[in-house]
């Protein structure tokens, strides 16, 4: 694939500031990295991210970009932290039980780089809100587990020419893809509409949502910084009970 | 069962856990189509119909391809349709899309 074929995200290499010093120190293991270099940090510190929930996957996604070094992070995550996260959610700490998330979350990230501007919405997304909130953004990760969410966040992303990078988990499988149209097919061309059976509760490993939270991470650096191969068109599928990692190629 | 009057399905996710097999062989000869493939094998198994539009989805013979449901024959995902063209011999990953959290 011809990394040339998907354009570089608009406005992100406009808005590209400077590096600091105390950037330059900190990032200086990865802008030795192949084709990233200065270019790709000061792209980073420019770019903003939604994410859809910060619980294991998503929470996983954003401690990498915050680590990362990108600027801004939107992080959509209702309600409060309950025992049941704790397996997963990395964002979350114990003494914060009964308490909202997304603060968890925010306090947790600005405790590894305090440099990262955060918005935090304790909503989740919804048809009333993505389009507001996908607007705030230069690239869109989904972690949520509903698929009303996830319709409603492609739409808008849709609408308004934004990629999103598609992370899934059950058990021990998990998938990844970049849904961008024109460049890729719609998220609709896979799931037109809620699929029937699907539960909101699933078995899953906190590892899991870690590798796939990992990768979606990368993904989304890929994107800012316009460089390798993102997932475009392509589905990864990982099973970590056998480590088989399948590439999909879609319609 | 003879793999050239069969089709292979391998199961992923909550398929393979509503089935409680990780591959299952529908007996089929020749040519036809997807949805056909899919029919029946919510008949062969119950258990799983639910995650394929449920039981009602499938009565009618108008049936419309179930949302989600990703089919995969040599690494590549097949049309989510109906009429998409599969024979006996194949061996396809029958892939439900599952979501974060």
């Amino acid at each position: 694939m011809n990394p040339a074929e998907f354009p570089p995200l608009p406005g992100v290499a406009e808005r590209a500031a400077q590096l600091t010093d105390e950037e330059r120190e900190t990032y200086a293991w990865q802008l030795d990295v192949r084709d990233f270099g200065e270019a790709g940090q000061e792209k980073l510190k420019a770019a903003s991210v939604l994410i859809s929930r910060v619980g294991g996957l998503g929470g996983v996604v954003a401690y990498e970009l915050a680590a990362a070094g990108v600027g801004r992070l939107i992080l959509a995550h209702a309600g409060n932290l309950k025992p049941s996260d704790l397996n997963r959610q990395l964002l979350m700490t114990h003494d914060w039980l009964g308490k909202p998330r997304i603060e968890s979350a925010t306090r947790r990230l600005l405790e590894l780089n305090p440099r990262l501007e955060i918005i935090p919405i304790a909503e989740n997304i919804t048809t009333e809100n993505a389009d507001q909130l996908v607007s705030l953004a230069d690239v869109v990760v989904d972690a949520a587990p509903m698929f009303q969410e996830r319709l409603a966040m492609n739409d808008a992303a849709q609408r308004q020419g934004k990629p999103v990078v598609e992370a899934a988990m059950y058990e021990l499988e998990a998938t990844l893809t970049v849904i961008h149209p024109p460049h890729t097919q719609q998220f609709r061309d896979l799931v037109p509409d809620v699929p029937s059976g699907w539960k909101r509760r699933f078995p899953v490993l906190g590892a899991v949502s870690g590798t796939v939270g990992c990768m979606a991470a990368m993904e989304t650096i890929k994107l800012i910084a316009g460089f390798g191969q993102p997932l475009k068109n392509r589905m990864l599928r990982v099973d970590l009970r056998s480590m088989r990692f399948d590439m999909i190629r879609l319609p | 069962m003879n793999a050239n009057a069969s089709i292979i399905l391998e199961l992923t996710g909550p398929l393979e856990r509503a089935v409680g097999q990780d591959e299952v062989a529908i007996a089929w000869s020749g040519e036809g189509r997807l949805g056909d493939l899919l029919r029946q094998f919510c008949r062969a198994y119950p258990t799983a119909a639910e995650l394929l539009g449920g039981d009602a989805h499938w009565a009618g013979v108008d049936a419309e391809y179930p949302a989600g449901i990703l089919v995969i024959r040599d690494s590549a995902a097949l049309a989510p349709k109906m009429e998409t063209a599969i024979a006996a011999g194949d061996r396809l990953t029958l892939m439900p899309l599952i979501s974060g959290g």
